[in-house]
């Protein structure tokens, strides 16, 4: 018993450090400009898919594929940020999620479109090796997957406190307009932090592929809303919010899958959603705001 | 001459403007909600499926007539309308919309996997009582009725929330009183829009109560402006023939309907028929 | 004004596609061709495409040439039957190859069947899509008829005779399988000696494999979908249980080998289709849609659907689809086809307009270039 609730605490780990990558971008994007980034979700498969390009095509070294899918991916961000979400900024909040909402159909659409709808097979761009602890199986990947989350976070951490950059876009977060007063080149600011988000979910994209061996398409929508209701657990525009949320929620999924029923998995993360909307709707970091009249 | 009336009320136009109706009498209520009272709903599909699923059941499992079973359907939607508004209207924003979400993924995975209601499978055999002259009756209803209300001292209490809820409260406007009941009349319509989909399909299963159909219905009331009864119900016989239209270019549809969506946020964010500037 | 003006747009619109050539017969086709289900969708139209363009190449059917139009339904039940009731009532479709998926075909059906419009759904598969319609077939090969076949197969062919089951819960496909494989073991005096479930989306099996280890299978019966079975077959070999899979066509993809790769061989599954079958016809439909993306088994359904029609429309000599009669005639002529030859194997309906075929039962191997493909057992 002791075996597989270790095993399974593995496994949540190891999704949850994937859900915080994407969260991650969720909760930039939203402390930064107020806009839940609906096309995070697609972003993230669309590193999937060039990391599938990148591996069949050119090289399947694991640190090639994922540096070009980062990168690449970094640069859709920045795009899709000048077109759909940079004219909207000064309207209302519903019609920046609307213009998200239409960003989201569209990438995953453009796919469908060019690849095709179907599940592609992932190469095997990792060796397999299994080791045993005190009789537990482990792969190496789950671990490396793990490791590798870990340090983005990091990188993260250390640009966010220690960069000229990071402390703009602290100051951008509290308030843009002030933050612009000060000599803040805010656009500048915003598409950096869409870049860092997508080239994030993009790592999550090819940590993703080389785990499950497969991605698709319209893989982003339901990962990502997951991944979004991470970044609300933890609370929202918290960076170290994400990162605890995500791992919670994945460990909540596995465990609620392996120990209550395996066909409500989906129901799990927005359930916690719920109670923590109704409970305390700041999150586990989040500072709670105050109206002002 | 004849051959021209055969024509224009043929079973593909009658289909077509069934669904229309339908899809109206649902983004009216969304309106309510989401126009007139400023509550971001991302979860109105999961209304129409407990419209949609009580009202089957009502009238496969007790051969209850047609009419009864629409009742219920409205019933249940009102129902788990103010169930789910009492607890989560004190939230605000972006917060309240994605709870909307989550009840509505909520509703459509307890479905998929409750036996009684079909599961996976979905439910079959639903007697095909709806019918175009039905659905128009419920169009006219739901059009009159909106505007009674929205004209009504209830209404204007309503649209005093969306507009300032701070200073509506400091005039004495019930605030969450004035929320639960608009969220339980827009639900108990999406409810009838439900019964009468499934009644008319005579199949449903819980993939067709996805987020995707909830951000539909949005699109459908952005597009035709959101608080705004003719906008809403322009954008709904926009959005449910345009497709019809456009079939030959169907595989181009999808990235379409995503530029279409960025492109009027930018350029006309009120809506086609919206004369307000909505803050939500 | 304004609106007067959108009305005239629009009954300009109605009367532009009113007008159609006069030497031609529509078929309809429609499925999701966008959204999740998409693959279906397209596969099953790509099938047909190449069957259409056959025929007209050989001069058409009754001396008209042969129309495709095809919707697409998104996998939504409303746009399905406002496609369905499009191609009937404004294309004046002879005949619609409708829905791969069951789900949309309860709602076209009995549209079409209202309409007297033939209808064959090139991929529903579950009970009672076809009841009390005369005008609704399909050509898919049914899970009660595959699974039963196989078993036998297995049984006689290799000797087994204890097996272990899994069936993914929250999966309809594989609750409803898991079923007919029990009901047929245990006709064909076979023992299910250990029955495990798992869910859509596990990736940690070794729970389930470690308690059907002691019990020594011959053959674990999986019912779900490759991605798990892919993933059991790996965990099997290595707690060191050598007995094969035994499954339906959702294991029937590469992705088997892809993942698991030695671990695969020797896997059984069947389907409606094979690449691999000798017939100079699917070798030829093989090669042809090479162009057109590739051969699978919702673009052979597909194809078949289309000669099947253009058979019955022989049969029946229909030349004008606005005949009620003429169609009635050609449905007749459809239920009554002795024995249909096509590339998803030989077939005739049963009375409710049910496929009955044999499944084309296939197992893993690996060619001398280690190349991992479906063999073909049962030619």
């Amino acid at each position: 018993m002791l075996e597989i609730i270790l095993k399974q605490l593995l496994n949540g780990i190891t999704v949850g450090s994937i859900y915080s990558l994407i969260a991650l971008g969720y909760t930039m994007v939203y402390g930064i400009i107020k806009l839940i980034n609906f096309a995070h979700g697609d972003i993230y498969m669309v590193g999937a898919f060039v990391g599938l390009i990148v591996a069949t095509q050119f090289s399947s070294n694991f640190i090639v594929v994922i540096a070009i899918a980062m990168a690449t991916t970094a640069i859709i961000g920045v795009l899709v940020e000048k077109v759909a979400y940079k004219p909207v900024r000064n309207s209302s909040r519903i019609s920046a999620l609307i213009s998200a909402i239409g960003a989201s159909i569209f990438i995953s659409n453009l796919v469908v479109l060019i690849n095709g709808p179907q599940r592609e097979a992932y190469p095997q761009i990792f060796p397999e090796i299994n080791f045993n602890v005190g009789g537990i199986t482990i792969s190496f990947l789950q671990i490396f997957i793990i490791l590798v989350s870990i340090a983005l976070m990091f990188g993260l951490y250390y640009i966010v406190h220690n960069t000229k950059m990071g402390i703009a876009m602290r100051a951008v977060s509290q308030n843009l307009t002030t933050a612009r007063l000060m000599g803040i080149n805010s656009d500048k600011i915003i598409s950096f932090t869409f870049a860092i988000g997508s080239s994030l979910a993009a790592a999550a994209g090819v940590l993703v592929g080389t785990y499950y061996r497969a991605v698709d398409p319209l893989m982003g929508l339901l990962f990502g809303l997951k991944a979004f209701v991470a970044a609300v657990l933890g609370g929202i525009g918290s960076i170290p919010g994400a990162m605890i949320g995500g791992l919670v929620l994945g460990l909540a999924e596995v465990m609620g899958v392996a120990f209550i029923s395996p066909s409500f998995r989906d129901a799990i993360a927005f359930g916690i959603l719920i109670f923590i909307l109704i409970v305390k709707p700041s999150g586990l970091f989040g500072k709670a705001t105050k109206e002002k009249v | 001459m004849d051959s021209i009336l055969n024509y224009l009320f043929n079973d593909y136009i009658v289909q077509v403007a069934t669904i229309t109706g339908i899809n109206i009498i649902m983004v009216l209520g969304l309106n309510l909600i989401t126009g007139v009272t400023g509550q971001l709903s991302l979860g109105h599909a999961a209304f129409m499926s407990i419209g949609a699923y009580s009202s089957s059941m009502i009238s496969i499992k007790l051969g209850a007539p047609f009419i009864v079973s629409l009742i219920a359907g409205t019933g249940f939607g009102a129902l788990f309308g103010a169930l789910l508004g009492i607890p989560i209207l004190r939230l605000r924003g972006d917060y309240l919309a994605i709870a909307t979400l989550g009840f509505g993924e909520i509703v459509r995975v307890v479905i998929l996997n409750t036996p009684a209601l079909g599961g996976a499978l979905g439910v079959y055999g639903i007697p095909p009582s709806t019918n175009l002259g039905i659905t128009a009756f419920f169009v006219v209803f739901a059009i009159f009725f909106m505007y009674r209300l929205e004209k009504s001292r209830h209404g204007l209490a309503i649209r005093s929330i969306r507009e300032d809820e701070i200073a509506a409260e400091m005039m004495g406007v019930n605030i969450s009183r004035y929320k639960v009941l608009s969220f339980t009349i827009g639900s108990a319509f999406a409810g009838l829009g439900g019964a009468l989909y499934a009644h008319f399909l005579s199949y449903i299963n819980p993939i067709d109560f996805g987020f995707m159909k909830s951000i539909e219905q949005l699109c459908m009331l952005v597009l035709g402006g959101m608080g705004s009864i003719s906008g809403a119900v322009f954008g709904s016989i926009v959005l449910s023939t345009i497709p019809e239209v456009l079939r030959f270019a169907s595989e181009y549809r999808m990235v379409t309907y995503g530029i279409v969506l960025i492109l009027m946020m930018v350029f006309r964010p009120q809506g086609l028929f919206g004369k307000i500037k909505v803050n939500v | 004004m304004r609106k007067l003006g959108l009305l005239t747009l629009a009954v300009v619109f109605m009367f532009g596609s009113l007008v159609f050539a006069a030497g031609e017969l529509v078929i309809g086709i429609q499925g999701p061709e966008t959204g999740n289900l998409a693959v279906y969708g397209q596969k099953t139209l790509a099938g047909a495409k190449l069957a259409v363009d056959e025929i007209n190449a050989a001069g058409g059917v009754n001396g008209k040439t042969i129309k495709l139009i095809n919707y697409d339904s998104r996998g939504d039940k409303a746009e399905a039957a406002n496609a369905t009731q499009r191609l009937i009532n404004k294309d004046k479709a002879c005949a619609i190859i409708g829905e791969p998926t069951s789900g949309a075909t309860f709602v076209i059906g009995p549209i079409a069947d209202r309409a007297k419009t033939v209808l064959i759904s090139a991929g529903a598969t579950a009970k009672g899509v076809t009841d009390n319609k005369p005008f609704v077939f399909r050509d898919t090969l049914l899970d009660s008829d595959g699974g039963p076949a196989t078993v036998k197969f297995v049984m006689e062919k290799f000797g087994w005779k204890n097996f272990a089951l899994i069936t993914s819960v929250n999966n309809d496909y594989s609750v409803g399988l898991s079923a007919i494989f029990k009901k047929a073991v245990k006709d064909f005096g076979g023992n299910i000696v250990v029955e495990q479930t798992i869910s859509d989306g596990d990736t940690d099996f070794s729970a389930q494999i470690t308690a059907i280890k002691p019990s020594n299978p011959d053959a674990i019966i999986f019912s779900g979908y490759y991605p798990e079975g892919s993933l059991i077959l790996l965990e099997a070999r290595k707690q060191g249980l050598k007995a094969p899979i035994v499954g339906g066509d959702g294991l029937l993809a590469p992705d088997l080998w892809d993942v698991a790769k030695d671990a695969a061989l020797g896997s059984i599954v069947y389907a409606g289709f094979s690449p691999e079958a000798k017939a100079p016809k699917v070798q030829e439909f093989v090669k042809k849609m090479e162009s057109r993306g590739g051969a699978d088994m919702f673009s052979a359904q597909g194809y078949d659907a289309v000669y099947l029609i253009a058979n019955a429309m022989k049969d029946a000599k229909v030349t004008s689809c606005s005949d009620v009669k003429q169609r009635t005639a050609m449905r007749d002529a459809l239920a009554n086809i002795p024995m249909f030859d096509g590339v998803s194997g030989q077939m005739k309906f049963d009375k409710e307009g049910n496929a009955v075929k044999k499944p084309f039962i296939q197992a893993v191997d690996k060619k001398s270039d280690g190349k991992y493909y479906f063999k073909l057992l049962n030619e």
